[in-house]
């Protein structure tokens, strides 16, 4: 099963919870308690403010310092934490609107956020936190998710992105006498097939660019598009158009990497492309720059890692589409004393001094603008210089509806065709088919 | 009838003190209070946990039910003419359902029934390997789909690695739309071929020696006292296996979720784990409702097909 960011904080959260635990112990001083996944309880006399989140401990961690540094500017207001593993909270939040018994704030992922903002579950951000435009401080492609017919319901915390960046084994490359990375779409598929060894049984003894995760294939499809000019959306807005000129090249191109040029196959391996680079059976890999920081705490003694820009497919600018990842939204039903404090906490996590220990401790891209090269972020993590290159050239993704059916049907496609079950026209032709349906349904009539 | 009763008429003026005789109730009333006095508890508890989620669950088919949206309109019978109509992933699940079904059930009895005659002509060390057998069925799905994960690994895995050895290749066993399902299938056999083997062990045991001792006198050799013996007399054993294996295997979920999550291709999608997907990743829990329906009606189809074909119609 490939994995993609969203899962692999519910799956590394599972086994890392204790550690979170132990930290949140430490951070949370007031009235905390190992009691399930709560890390805080109301405290009498102050103004208790309920927070819910996922539970990836360095999410938590980050969290949790920003209740102690908030706290401690305003000790009137309290946070009560809790945070539960991704796919409860996912279904947790929503039978929890339904029941009218959910937290005060809660940290929802982007793509989830649209939802809720449609059926008027949400508080609308106050406009000294969003600015005169919601571009104005934020990435467009962090909080396109977050907006709702103009206007803001929630204030992200970190640009997702998934394109711009390659994982790169520097060693590999240099004993199959490869100098530099990569720095043209041309570079990058000679690499990977010079890179990828084949036993005689046909068996793949070292991947040249794993990219067949169901991310990647999806997100490398969307910038391919993009970067010829195309656009994946139909005029309507609402529906995909696969059938442009641009999205046909873009996909048959990209099948080409598996057919014909044969750097990677999701029949090869199982599991996910950037452990297939951390174990060193991959040369290169496609991810995102989150994967650094989790491979590194996955991977400790592997040293052979560089994080090098993904070459532009077509024209010189790496064109892209993105998700809206994680942030803060405000259930509108909440007292008003209560939303005026909850937001007064969300302002105070999005403040720049804020925001950037918030994203260092989370391994995660800023969503704020404002942090873009920042020079504090660089010096302890260097690795981002590749993601902040690239952060104007992302859009948001768009309402893709039902994020998982959409990429599932793209990702079926692929294989699809890599099985020669389909010819590329017809099998991206089927999957526009089937994602225009799941949209129909999902509006209804 | 009641007329010609000898009810007697109650006599004018003041009745007469009620003497415990007469405060009993007639014996079958009485009898039909017991019962339902006794059962009330049990009653009470199968109309909350399922008569009611029964009736939520059909008007949750009928809605187009979205737990955000304030209302949910009502669409009749739109989610079951979807299901059939506009939905391929459906049609694909019952399918891989059914032959998940056709070839399983049968493989999971012969070599269960073939183990548990193996097990009831040894005498030694019996209780070990029946307990060898039965291990496997007391761990849980998840875990034992997480033992069988590995295995199929192509990269990694013994399963390749024994084949390589052979001289044969490998492949990616779970990776590869044609042998995902089957992979899976074969960890399912793995491990429910125990409770299946006890069953029937059971049932070989209960058989009396008898039989067995007459048919030797007749002259019947192994394989006829098999077949005009073993195979009647375990009749009633076959019934209850079959019909609990074909239920179980109609119902698979666990192992194709943690094996292959329904991929690649949806070449392993049972129809609960779409049911599952459907409802709680795509939230569209009026449409899981309604093929959790339509699977319902399939079972209780098959199931009293299976019973009617298979029932006994004598005792020993």
């Amino acid at each position: 099963m490939p994995l993609s960011r969203r899962s692999f904080l519910g799956r590394s959260a599972a086994g890392l919870s204790a550690v979170a635990a132990g930290s949140v112990l430490a951070g949370c001083s007031s009235g905390a308690t190992t009691e399930g996944t709560v890390v805080s309880k109301p405290v009498d006399g102050k103004l208790n403010v309920t927070w819910w989140s996922h539970n990836n401990p360095s999410f938590v961690t980050a969290n949790t310092t920003m209740i102690r540094r908030f706290e401690a500017e305003n000790p009137g207001i309290h946070i009560v934490y809790q945070y539960f593993p991704y796919d409860v909270l996912a279904r947790k939040l929503q039978a929890a609107y339904r029941a009218r018994n959910v937290a005060d704030i809660q940290q929802m992922f982007g793509t989830w956020v649209t939802e809720y903002a449609v059926n008027q579950l949400l508080d609308e951000v106050p406009s000294e936190l969003s600015g005169s435009e919601p571009t104005s401080r934020f990435w467009p492609a962090a909080v396109g998710a977050y907006t709702h017919k103009g206007k803001l319901y929630g204030v992200p915390h970190e640009y997702n992105l998934e394109n711009g960046g390659i994982l790169y084994n520097p060693k590999l490359a240099e004993q199959a006498g490869i100098k530099e990375p990569p720095s043209t779409w041309a570079d990058l598929v000679e690499a990977g097939e010079r890179l990828t060894k084949i036993d005689s049984k046909g068996r793949a003894d070292q991947v040249g660019y794993a990219f067949t995760g169901n991310d990647s294939i999806t997100f490398t499809f969307l910038s391919m598009i993009l970067q010829l000019g195309g656009d994946f959306w139909d005029s309507d807005g609402v529906h995909v158009d696969f059938h442009s000129p641009q999205a046909r090249k873009a996909w048959v191109d990209e099948t080409e990497l598996v057919t014909r040029h044969k750097v990677d196959n999701t029949t090869w391996y199982t599991g996910d492309p950037y452990t297939m680079f951390f174990r060193g059976r991959a040369a290169m890999a496609h991810q995102g720059p989150w994967v650094v920081a989790s491979g590194r705490a996955d991977f400790p003694k592997f040293t052979d890692l560089a994080y090098v820009a993904e070459p532009p497919y077509a024209g010189d600018t790496l064109k892209f589409a993105a998700e809206s990842g994680w942030g803060e939204v405000v259930n509108a039903r909440a007292d008003p004393k209560v939303r005026e404090a909850a937001w007064k906490f969300v302002g105070f996590m999005a403040r720049p001094d804020n925001a950037r220990i918030w994203n260092l401790t989370s391994a995660t891209v800023p969503a704020l603008k404002e942090l873009q090269n920042d020079s504090q972020m660089l010096a302890k993590a260097p690795y981002l210089k590749v993601p902040f290159g690239v952060l104007p050239n992302g859009r948001w993704v768009g309402r893709v509806h039902d994020r998982d059916q959409f990429w599932t049907f793209v990702h079926d496609a692929f294989v699809s065709v890599e099985l020669h079950r389909q010819d590329p026209v017809a099998a991206i032709a089927d999957a526009e088919k089937q994602i225009n349906l799941m949209i129909d349904e999902k509006i209804g009539p | 009838m009641a007329a010609t009763t000898t009810t007697p008429t109650p006599a004018a003026g003041p009745s007469p003190a009620p003497t415990p005789t007469a405060n009993r109730l007639p014996g079958r009333r009485r009898q039909l209070a017991f019962v339902y006095g006794w059962l009330a508890p049990i009653l009470a508890l199968f109309a909350v946990f399922s008569l009611v989620p029964i009736i939520i669950a059909i008007w949750l088919s009928l809605h187009r039910y979205n737990q955000l949206a304030p209302v949910s309109p009502f669409i009749g019978l739109r989610n079951f003419t979807y299901a059939f109509t506009d939905d391929p992933a459906f049609l694909n699940s019952l399918a891989v359902t059914g032959k998940y079904a056709v070839v399983a059930v049968p493989l999971n009895i012969v070599l269960s029934l073939a183990v548990a005659l193996a097990l009831n002509h040894i005498t030694r060390l019996r209780a070990l390997f029946r307990t060898v057998f039965f291990l496997p069925a007391i761990a849980s799905a998840v875990a034992a789909s997480l033992v069988w994960v590995p295995i199929y690994d192509p990269q990694a895995g013994w399963l390749n690695a024994v084949l390589n050895l052979l001289g044969l290749s490998g492949r990616s066993w779970l990776g590869d739309p044609g042998t995902a399902l089957w992979s899976v299938m074969l960890t399912s056999v793995w491990q429910d071929l125990g409770f299946n083997v006890i069953v029937f062990l059971a049932g070989l045991q209960a058989i009396p020696l008898d039989f067995y001792d007459v048919a030797k006198v007749d002259g019947a050799g192994v394989v006829s006292r098999f077949r005009h013996v073993t195979l009647p007399l375990l009749q009633r054993t076959f019934v209850f296996v079959f019909c609990l294996t074909t239920i179980g295997y109609l119902q698979e979920f666990t192992r194709v979720q943690v094996m292959t999550a329904g991929g690649p291709l949806r070449s392993s999608e049972t129809v609960v784990l779409h049911i599952y997907q459907r409802a709680f990743g795509d939230f569209q829990l009026g449409y899981a409702t309604a093929m959790s329906l339509i699977l319902m009606l399939i079972i209780l189809v098959i199931a009293l097909v299976q019973m009617r074909i298979l029932r006994s119609r004598w005792e020993y």
